[in-house]
């Protein structure tokens, strides 16, 4: 018999990862077992009926770089188990869960200099990717601003161009907020790291 | 910019000094819970991150790698860092017990 499931749209900016993990969090100690996670603006996150229990979540942000065998390794021998996946950029981000014992918070990252490190990679590839958004949409003004000119094939591609455009428009502010959430949040665990 | 390590954050210290022998991620962990009486627990993710720019540093180096898992050992650059790190804390030590006194 296939166990109940239900799925959740939620919305969370790059740098609110850790309200991505309470919500997980949640959501288990509810009777919902988070499995699976589908791309979008807002994400949709799928969840598989269970019974309520406490565990915690953890995203980690890898960078092709650091993607190893020997990384998934060791977070598997210290007993987290790997949930999905979802395609960041220049990397991917990795859902984690593992079994609180006595109600204790598990954490991946456990002091200022690695949650700074994480911060500061986010900061990195997701600017240089708004920066490239910011030339594509840039191009694109150019473009529409000789006007759409009726039927014509070139009309055509503007009308493409302007639905690219606009829906460009939509990622490059979620990443405009993302990036200034992370900014915040960088001075914030700068100013507790002393 | 180039790391110094000195003074050095307590996790750095813990796995240079647990690297004296050779081990693997995991075993780090476990070294460190134990010789702190489980005081210091050390995130999965903060290990990884923190032995790659350790190793970047020169200050420890893979030894092998055996069914996905990579050792290490301090490197002798990393036992000077190391010493230098432990004769600082020692100033720390005596500073302070010296303004202190005895208490508890």
């Amino acid at each position: 018999m296939k166990s109940e499931r239900k799925r959740v749209k939620k919305m969370f900016f790059i740098h609110q990862y850790e309200k991505e993990e309470a919500f997980l969090h949640k959501m288990r100690l509810g009777g919902w077992k988070f499995v699976n996670i589908k791309r979008g603006i807002p994400t949709t996150y799928e969840f598989e009926k269970c019974e309520p229990e406490s565990y915690s979540y953890c995203l980690d942000y890898v960078t092709e770089q650091q993607d190893t065998e020997s990384y998934h390794q060791l977070l598997q021998d210290a007993g987290w188990e790997e949930l999905c996946s979802y395609p960041g950029v220049g990397g991917t981000w990795y859902y984690f869960s593992k079994k609180q014992e006595l109600g204790q918070k598990e954490e991946l990252f456990t002091d200022h200099d690695s949650k700074e490190y994480l911060v500061n990679r986010l900061l990195v590839t997701y600017g240089l990717y708004c920066i490239l958004l910011m030339c594509l949409e840039a191009n694109g003004i150019r473009i529409l601003s000789g006007g759409l000119g009726g039927w014509s094939f070139l009309g055509v591609l503007k009308i493409v161009s302007l639905v690219l455009f606009s829906s460009c428009l939509v990622v490059l502010a979620y990443v405009e907020a993302g990036l200034f959430g992370l900014y915040l949040k960088r001075k914030k665990e700068k100013q507790q790291s002393l | 910019m180039k790391h110094t390590f000195i003074p050095m954050s307590e996790t750095a210290y813990y796995i240079l000094l647990s690297l004296v022998e050779e081990r693997h991620g995991y075993g780090i962990m476990q070294y460190v819970n134990e010789i702190t009486n489980e005081r210091l627990k050390l995130g999965a993710g903060t290990i990884y991150g923190t032995l790659g720019k350790l190793e970047k540093a020169g200050l420890i180096s893979m030894t092998k790698e055996e069914e996905k898992r990579k050792y290490y050992q301090i490197t002798e650059e990393g036992t000077s860092v190391l010493r230098e790190e432990l004769s600082r804390i020692r100033e720390l030590y005596k500073a302070g017990k010296e303004v202190l006194g005895n208490e508890k």
